[in-house]
């Protein structure tokens, strides 16, 4: 029984954090950023402060920095530390790890568009909610602080922007992460696999309030929250369940939570997850009849969310060689090297924190350095700041042209995937079936949201089969699931000749 | 001083005690009201519940598509004979009936079930998912009368049609077509009618529904010609 726990927490944590990885990272360089480029007061210029505006700001640059909701927590730390308001914090810390332009591209074309912009229309409606009524109800909780000298141009202030990127890591923000990656885990530990599978069913009156409750504590990158929404419209699963899932499963997590209790006090913060909740659960239930997807017939059951809930049985044996197994199959489809990347900044961390014992690196940031030449121009910390967040924008917004290729280079990619697939089935290898489903439909979806950007449409023509596609694969690993052999050389048979209709479609011009 | 003394004075203390727990008592009112819109709200979502005049067992029955044609061929044809039963004298079709065997794995929140058609299942080809998670077996007789049956064919005809080799130009005429007809059965056919009412409903759009498969048969043969 231990090994049956145990297994559970070690696969779903290591894959909890090789997702959060990147984003983690990108979160505490923001962190640093304002702290060692813009500085308190131009953070809280930059959200507004002083203006009406700061809800909308807050919302907007929320939108486009590509942070989850462990990573906007290092961000959200600095904001507080600043000063800037709660009600701006709340509007960016809700917002950010709902949407960036990778997820939204994504979501547009996996459901109805329509879906797709109402939900992010009521996640503003939610921010701002709150937002407004926190700043009415809890004005100014905290003084601005007062500016302090940042530290020189050139390699000083790299070597400082690197020294706080790093040890974010080392911080309060650590234990924070790891208590949001906790809440994943102990879900994923406690809930049966395959548990949620009939949950989420548009005849279940408290679908959204279920998905609510369960989501909350669970980590879900952007991507994997649009997909999974995605995945439900396609299912005839709840619209409101759905909603529920993205602003409470992607928006919040256990740590977020915390440390918004630790910055603001417990019954405030109750106050705060109360209202986001009820107003959270009050727009699912508004918007699950009018956005249910016409001609969707409800399947009776989903996998999307069987990844946050237990990956074995407990009568199956040698788990944690099967855990092993499995996290190397993760690894191999989604970790670049930036978990290595995260492991290299928090050594760098700890060397920094050695290094403080024997140098005094405050005073050598602040050293000026002279200019040596014509084109050395000292370009002011807040402009170097600026710069680097339109470029983070702009990089997320090149890395959505490189996740989504052109139809050409993901058709050869998939390809040899659905081959896999398709010859694993009929070789009956039901394990190798069961890895290479999931691939498949990942790439079918990204193949549809490709065409789009550099077409600015997909046709229904080829969507359908694009959709034809992923049921065929659902059939296929349903079957195999449920040990119904003898269909699946048909079933087989089925997804190869609908691939090779889909590759068709998608390659004429 | 003065100013000192007035501040730690226990009624100005309880004062500033108070503009501090305005907030929270503001917070909590505003709770409570949400809270108490937010019990109302189920009660707007009728839909969601299962009326009293449907067994709850009757209301776990997922869609079925055991009825789902091969081919649009296949459909057209079906269509057809639906639409002649339909407009013909002779008494409409009796409701087809399945014999339908629900296998369900896992017990209390986490079960879910699957379904085959019982004389397609092999018993001895166990439905049992890995790790020998307990499951039980159920049979359900359901029915298909020709009115859900003729909705379900127009509604899935577009995807049968995507999985054929008809040009993009092709399908997107059939699923007009298809779309067309869905609008004018539109809701003639819902649960509370009878079958005479559906009958009578069908009888007043004929012509219509006649063109509408008609040129899904002009679509079908013209493609399978071209090939």
């Amino acid at each position: 029984m231990l090994e049956y726990y145990l297994s559970s927490a070690f696969l779903r944590g290591s894959q909890v954090i090789i997702n959060a990885a990147i984003w983690l990272a990108v979160g505490c360089f923001i962190a640093g950023v304002f702290k060692q480029m813009l500085g308190p007061s131009k953070t809280r210029r930059l959200f507004g402060d002083g203006t009406r505006y700061g809800l909308l700001i807050g919302w907007l640059v929320g939108m486009l920095l590509p942070v989850c909701s462990l990573g906007v927590i290092p961000v959200v730390r600095e904001m507080h530390r600043v000063g800037v308001k709660g009600g701006t914090i709340i509007a960016f810390g809700l917002t950010a790890p709902l949407f960036n332009p990778v997820s939204v591209l994504y979501g547009l074309t996996l459901s109805d568009p329509i879906a797709i912009i109402v939900f992010t229309f009521s996640a503003l409606v939610i921010v701002s909610v709150l937002g407004f009524a926190w700043d009415l109800l809890f004005p100014r909780t905290i003084e601005p602080i007062a500016d302090s000298p940042l530290p020189s141009a050139g390699i000083r202030r790299s070597v400082a922007l690197l020294e706080s990127t790093s040890r974010e890591l080392l911080s309060p923000t650590a234990a924070l992460i790891l208590l949001g990656i906790l809440g994943s885990v102990l879900l994923a530990t406690l809930i049966p696999k395959g548990a949620l599978q009939a949950e989420t069913e548009p005849d279940k009156a408290f679908a959204p309030i279920v998905m609510g409750l369960v989501m909350t504590p669970v980590y879900a990158t952007p991507l994997q929250a649009m997909g999974q929404i995605g995945s439900m419209f396609q299912h005839g699963n709840s619209v409101g369940a759905a909603f529920s899932l993205l602003i409470l499963g992607a928006g919040a997590n256990l740590g977020l939570l915390t440390w918004f209790g630790i910055a603001y006090g417990i019954k405030r913060v109750l106050i705060f997850f109360t209202l986001l909740f009820s107003i959270t659960v009050g727009l699912a239930y508004a918007v699950d009849q009018p956005l249910y997807p016409s001609g969707v017939q409800p399947s009776g059951h989903t996998h999307a969310f069987d990844s946050y809930t237990h990956p074995y049985t407990p009568a199956q044996e040698n788990l944690f060689s099967q855990a092993r197994s499995d996290l190397k199959d993760f690894r191999l489809k989604n970790d670049f090297g930036v978990s290595f990347l995260l492991l290299a900044l928090i050594l760098m961390g700890v060397g920094f924190r050695m290094t403080r014992t024997k140098l005094d690196l405050d005073s050598w940031y602040l050293v000026e350095q002279k200019s040596t030449g014509r084109f050395d121009i000292h370009l002011p910390g807040w402009f170097l700041g600026g710069i680097t967040i339109v470029a983070l924008i702009v990089a997320s917004v090149i890395g959505t042209y490189l996740y989504y290729p052109p139809a050409e280079q993901l058709l050869a990619e998939l390809r040899d995937i659905n081959v896999n697939c398709v010859v694993a089935a009929k070789s009956k290898d039901w394990e190798g079936v069961k890895k290479w489903v999931p691939y498949c439909e990942d790439l079918s979806r990204r193949l549809e949201v490709g065409v789009y950007l550099r077409e600015g449409k997909v046709s229904e023509f080829r969507s359908t089969i694009a959709a034809l596609y992923r049921e065929n694969l659902d059939a296929l690993r349903d079957a195999v699931e449920v040990s119904n052999f003898h269909q699946c050389d048909e079933l087989a048979q089925d997804v190869a000749n609908t691939y090779l209709r889909m590759s068709n479609v998608f390659r004429e011009q | 001083m003065k100013e000192l003394n007035q501040l730690s004075h226990p009624s100005n203390r309880d004062n500033a005690t108070k503009r501090h727990k305005r907030p929270l008592r503001l917070g909590w009112l505003l709770l409570g009201v949400l809270w108490s819109s937010g019990l109302c709200l189920p009660g707007c979502h009728s839909h969601s519940f299962p009326t009293k005049k449907e067994s709850p067992q009757k209301s776990k029955l997922p869609k079925f598509k055991f009825h789902r044609p091969k081919s649009v061929e296949q459909a057209c044809q079906r269509m057809r004979e639906i639409h002649q039963a339909l407009v013909s004298n002779s008494e409409p079709p009796a409701p087809k009936e399945y014999s339908v065997v629900e296998i369900i794995h896992g017990e209390g929140a986490g079960a879910h079930s699957h379904f085959y058609l019982e004389a397609e299942w092999d018993p001895d080809e166990e439905d049992h998912h890995e790790g020998e998670m307990k499951s039980a077996k159920r049979t359900h007789q359901v029915k298909l009368d020709v009115f859900t049956e003729l909705l379900d064919i127009v509604n899935w005809t577009p995807k049968i049609a995507a999985a054929e080799e008809f040009s993009e130009k092709e399908w997107t005429s059939i699923k007009s077509v298809c779309d067309d007809f869905r609008k004018v059965l539109g809701d003639k056919f819902g649960p509370e009618q009878s079958d005479a009412a559906k009958r009578d409903a069908y009888q007043q759009i004929a012509t219509g529904a006649n063109d509408f498969i008609g040129q899904l048969e002009a679509l079908t043969k013209n493609s399978t010609s071209q090939k």
